[in-house]
């Protein structure tokens, strides 16, 4: 009986250092992960001249992301996104007079057509200066278009900052390694100095346009739930990174020694032959072979 | 004196049969149990870190559960075919009828204990943390659940001598029995029977008198396998 716990034993801590080895000669292991195609909440956006900026936090779609506490794991987010010259918005359309403050706001989608998506460049955070300054920055600046050098100061105040990788389908990726203290900020830069502002009742209208009119009482997207919904081809995956530590690698070869002992020992007592459980494969191996 | 070395000569018997049986005749109890051990170190490490408070462990034990649970299968379906075979042979003196009985139990209880600690030092593996989520109450749950399938399983050996019979009275409680737990009324008449259904559709919340309600269950199979035993093995 001792030679079956320890046969059980061998069998898991060899997958274990198998596993191990693999992690290790390779960049790691991807374990859990979750995908989220398509929409986006951002958390704020700006425009400037022909720019626009759109600011979204990858972690507000993965809440468990960088809470793993298991040693050996780190949490990861792919952040990709197509090459897109199409961004929906949903915005609030919000008229401040006295009749319409009674009235909930009505939400209206707005197509702008032929962006160009200029970087993808995503910053990471320590979560206490994060909290304390950089999310005050971003509430300031959440219900005004114009306020891209809040925005500029928010992105400053970063611990680092990773690019996006351009790929020849014109679309921009970028990996992020987030701890357990860290906040990510992803960045969209367009350049929308031909866009086309199509509104819902099919209104078209140029970008300086529509942004000159944003600031004006008839539209403030912002001012109220929800925030500006962004559609376009946005990828996020993330996942759990398994790369073996050096105690880990010592556990797993004290279990595979643990087992080694209990065959052994079961060997010595009961004196049978200790690869007896593979008679069976050996007669059907003899018969095969006759 | 003579009774105290009687009983070691029982032990001992009982001891080199089941070996006998985990290792030659049930059906390859000791690769299956290395297989679904090293299985399990798989299913820990992708599943232990996942969710909160532990969606993980609970999908780990599930997966371990059920993996046990085909092993138990075919040591009870190897026991049918030795019944029909050479059985006759080792129920000749020495080997009584209830040692018989017993060292398939002992053999399958022992491959259901290897599973359970190679998992439980998988986890220790990964992050000896992790040990910490599982509380007693469901590893009990989890033993109990394994070893009263694996006492049905034979004592329905025993008694039919079928292995349709046997794949249909695994199905029952593997699947049959799980469905029941979709209603809350009849979960509660079946829940002594799968103890660690019962925990895992409370959230990990152990019930204790449940959990005593197995054990006197388990109890109450085993010596239905001792009667089983002793009436249905004549030589």
């Amino acid at each position: 009986m001792l030679r079956l716990l320890g046969y059980a034993l061998m069998a898991a801590a060899c997958m274990a250092l198998l596993v191990m080895l693999l992690a290790a000669s390779s960049s790691g292991i991807t374990t859990l992960s979750s995908y989220i195609y398509g929409g986006i909440t951002l958390r704020a956006s700006a425009y400037r001249g022909q720019s626009l900026l759109m600011l979204f936090e990858p972690q507000h779609f993965f809440p468990a992301m960088g809470s793993t506490h298991v040693e050996g794991f780190t949490s990861a987010l792919d952040v990709e996104l197509r090459h897109t010259q199409r961004v929906t918005l949903e915005l609030v359309l919000f008229s401040p007079t006295s009749a319409n403050l009674t009235q909930p706001a009505p939400v209206t989608s707005v197509l702008l057509e032929n962006l160009t998506l200029r970087d993808l460049s995503c910053y990471m955070f320590d979560r206490r200066t994060y909290r304390s300054r950089v999310e005050p920055l971003l509430d300031m600046a959440a219900g005004d278009w114009f306020a891209y050098d809040l925005l500029e100061r928010a992105l400053g105040l970063a611990a680092s900052e990773v690019k996006g990788v351009a790929d020849p389908a014109g679309g921009y990726r970028v990996t992020l390694q987030v701890g357990n203290e860290t906040v990510a900020l992803c960045a969209l830069g367009f350049d929308a100095s031909s866009a086309h502002v199509v509104f819902s009742n099919g209104t078209r209208t140029p970008p300086e346009v529509f942004f000159a009119s944003l600031r004006s009482a008839a539209i403030q997207p912002g001012v109220s739930r929800p925030p500006p919904y962004l559609t376009l081809n946005v990828e996020l995956r993330a996942y759990l990174l398994f790369k073996p530590t050096a105690m880990q690698v010592v556990r797993a070869l004290a279990l595979l020694a643990a087992g080694a002992v209990l065959v052994a020992l079961d060997v010595l007592l009961t004196g049978s032959p200790p690869f007896l459980f593979l008679h069976k494969l050996r007669r059907i191996l003899r018969r095969r072979g006759t | 004196m003579r009774r105290w070395f009687r009983l070691r000569v029982r032990a001992s018997r009982l001891a080199t049969y089941s070996s006998f049986v985990a290792e030659t005749l049930g059906g390859g109890l000791t690769a299956a149990a290395a297989v679904l051990s090293a299985l399990a170190f798989l299913f820990a490490l992708f599943l232990a870190p996942a969710g909160a408070p532990f969606s993980g462990l609970f999908a780990l034990l599930f997966l371990t559960n059920v993996g046990y649970s085909a092993i138990a299968l075919s040591g009870a379906s190897a026991m049918v075919s030795d019944l029909r075979g050479s059985a006759q042979v080792f129920l000749s003196q020495p080997l009584s009828r209830t040692i018989y009985a017993l060292a398939w139990l002992v053999a399958l209880l022992a491959s259901m204990i290897a599973v359970f600690s190679a998992l439980l030092l998988s986890l220790a593996v990964i992050d000896p943390g992790l040990l910490g989520t599982l509380s007693l109450g469901t590893a009990l749950a989890w033993l109990l659940d394994s070893a009263l399938l694996s006492l049905l399983l034979l004592a329905a050996a025993l008694l039919l001598r079928r292995t349709s019979v046997l794949v249909i009275t695994w199905a029952a409680v593997e699947f049959g029995v799980s469905l029941l737990f979709f209603s809350e009324q009849l979960a509660q008449a079946v829940v002594v029977l799968r103890p660690l259904y019962g925990v895992l559709s409370r959230g990990g919340a152990v019930d204790t008198p449940v959990l005593a309600g197995s054990a006197l269950l388990a109890a109450a199979l085993l010596a239905l396998l001792y009667w089983l035993a002793r009436a249905r093995l004549e030589v």
